[in-house]
């Protein structure tokens, strides 16, 4: 059975947070990129790679649009998109924007859509640092692709 | 190559609608209706008053469906409610609707399309 809790509680408790101990930064940008389905995660992967963002998510959806009608009427007018969402500070966000607009290849027929809104505040998510560990870098190294993106 | 430039859509905003699993047809042809473009929908599991209604919270389905419209500004009034309506949102347990702000959008605007809203802007006083 879950605790009932009022907003009033919720309240109370973010009030008696110690909110100088969490590393709150303001001023960050959410970005979601609809994109076709095998596009979102070769976006998250450029991300990561390209741009260094690691705040990038990824989930499927089905979506109903403007889209071509297969076959008899109906048929194909809902297709499997991915949605990737990526959390930017404000001054890289324009940069991120284009950047997914380009790479995700949006600019064309069916290609997806993508929007951008303001965050109320968010903190850093940072990875551990397996670097300082040989071990767990020794043994991260030896895992092969597919045993890495295995669920 | 060259690139073309990103034609930003601006005024626009999202709504998210949580509904039970099976309503969201309903919920995205009612907006679809009065405007809106498209919509994205999936599963997510939810919790909250389910816990306190029924035996075990039978009454309430645990799995939810999501959708993702993003309309313009004018049109949201409208949608918004048409949603709200179309979910049965004021029955409690149904679910919950709400809406988000957005700084820009893009996606692939065809070229008369955007030659039609340049000769409108330009007609304006």
């Amino acid at each position: 059975m879950c605790p009932k809790r009022s907003s009033r509680d919720s309240r109370a408790a973010l009030a008696s947070a110690p909110s100088q101990m969490i590393p709150i930064q303001k001023d960050q940008r959410q970005i979601t990129a609809i994109l076709p389905a095998g596009v979102g995660q070769k976006m998250v992967e450029l991300l990561s790679l390209e741009r260094g963002l690691t705040t990038a998510s990824l989930h499927r959806a089905r979506g109903v649009g403007i889209v071509p009608l297969i076959g008899r009427k109906g048929v194909g007018t809902q297709v499997e998109w991915e949605l990737v969402t990526v959390i930017v500070a404000r001054d890289q966000a324009d940069e991120i924007f284009e950047y997914i607009f380009r790479q995700g290849d949006i600019d064309r027929p069916h290609g997806g859509f993508l929007y951008m809104g303001a965050l109320q505040a968010a903190t850093q998510f940072l990875l551990p640092d397996v670097a300082d560990d040989p071990d767990a870098t020794q043994e991260f190294e030896s895992l092969s692709r597919d045993e890495l993106t295995q669920p | 190559m060259s690139k073309r430039e990103i034609t930003v859509l601006t005024d626009v905003a999202l709504i998210t609608c949580v509904v039970q699993r099976g309503y969201a047809d309903g919920v995205i042809a009612a907006a679809r209706e009065v405007g809106a473009q498209g919509a994205t929908t999936f599963y997510a599991r939810g919790s909250g008053v389910r816990e306190r209604l029924g035996i075990f919270g039978v009454a309430i389905d645990v799995e939810k469906e999501v959708i993702n419209v993003v309309v313009s500004k004018d049109q949201l009034d409208r949608v918004f409610e048409r949603m709200y309506l179309a979910g049965k949102l004021d029955t409690p347990g149904m679910g919950f609707i709400h809406v988000t702000e957005l700084e820009k959008a893009a996606t692939y605007v065809p070229e008369e399309v955007k030659q039609r809203l340049q000769s409108s802007a330009s007609q304006r006083p």
